[in-house]
């Protein structure tokens, strides 16, 4: 990374990797207390792929200049590219589902995006993952629609989580900056009205069934950092510890 | 919000035997498909199915786990 920052295009992968690295955590914190045992191994089951998916997308990092070790180690929380709305654990499971329906849903349509480019390692090893978040897209809709169809405090509680969670992601599916700009210039990603339009057909009418109205919600780009691609603020240094492995830091074989 | 148990079946290789692997509880198809999935991945799987315990019919026994299902007048 210079001090200029990233290129857009390592600003992409970064943002996909990090976030995906996050999710990774946020998903594990529910492997053990979730609903029901198949909830728990389908929650590990995703917590893993989310992990393997964002080493994937580090390891692109390396055409591109960069130190994977370093990126995945070396970064304090303030240099992660996350998506604002895992900065904090999942409070409870209507946040988990939210979760999966709205983050883990607009990470996979700018992973289809960033696929469907130039880049040709991305061409190649992204379609697997989004192979894999077909069961993720199934599992959100599947419990997403469970909450909120049972009505009272089970639909209240998810439709406030995806509400919370929504503007922010908002904000990072759709960077209205110059990088993102340069990134649909250079053929790597498509337009922000391309993104806009698949994530309404792809998750408004699930969310509609919370009450939630997604052509309706602005994206928050308030403190915009237009080189990590989200607003202010850091994931929590108990999940950052997690994910550079610091406890296990004597014990990498790389 | 009731669940209910699903019978999976899963085969290795194409043309090869459905075999009978476990079942999940699930509150519907669509989490019973990811559950079955997610439980049941020790191998990769050419095809996995999931069938609602209440849609297996049995033959020759009244009793275990589809007992219930009988039709009227098939107790033996």
């Amino acid at each position: 990374m210079t001090d200029a920052g990233p290129s857009a295009l390592s600003r992409q992968i970064l943002t996909l990797a990090d976030t995906k690295r996050l999710l990774g955590i946020r998903y594990s914190d529910w492997i053990l207390g979730s609903p029901s045992i198949e909830t728990g191994i389908a929650a590990s089951s995703m917590a893993q792929d989310e992990w393997g998916h964002s080493r994937l997308l580090y390891a692109m990092l390396k055409e591109q200049g960069f130190d994977p070790f370093e990126v995945e180690h070396e970064r304090p929380a303030e240099r992660y590219y996350s998506s604002p709305a895992l900065d904090a654990p999942f409070g409870d499971w209507a946040d988990f589902v939210a979760g999966v329906v709205v983050v883990d849903g607009a990470l996979s349509i700018a992973l289809e995006s960033l696929a469907d480019g130039g880049f040709a390692l991305a061409r190649s090893r992204i379609p697997k993952m989004l192979a894999e978040e077909r069961y993720h897209d199934r599992f959100g809709a599947g419990w997403f629609g469970r909450l909120a169809d049972a009505g009272g405090e089970a639909a209240s509680r998810v439709e406030e989580a995806v509400r919370s969670m929504l503007p922010s992601t908002l904000a990072w599916l759709l960077p209205d900056d110059e990088p993102y700009d340069e990134l649909v210039d250079g053929g790597f990603a498509w337009p922000s009205g391309r993104v806009r339009t698949l994530a309404t057909d792809r998750l408004g009418t699930l969310l509609a069934r919370a009450g939630v109205v997604l052509e309706e919600v602005a994206p928050d780009r308030a403190g915009w950092d237009a080189e990590r691609r989200r607003g202010v603020g850091a994931p929590g240094e108990e999940a950052v510890e997690r994910a550079r492995g610091d406890r296990n830091r004597d014990l990498f074989v790389e | 919000m009731g669940e209910e148990i699903y019978e999976v079946f899963a085969r290795k290789r194409r043309g090869g035997t459905l075999r009978h692997i476990g079942c999940v509880d699930a509150p519907g198809e669509e989490l019973a498909r990811v559950y079955a999935w997610s439980t049941y991945d020790e191998e990769k799987w050419f095809e996995m199915c999931v069938v609602p315990r209440r849609a297996v019919i049995p033959v020759n026994r009244s009793e275990g786990p589809w007992a219930d299902n009988l039709p009227a007048g098939g107790r033996r």
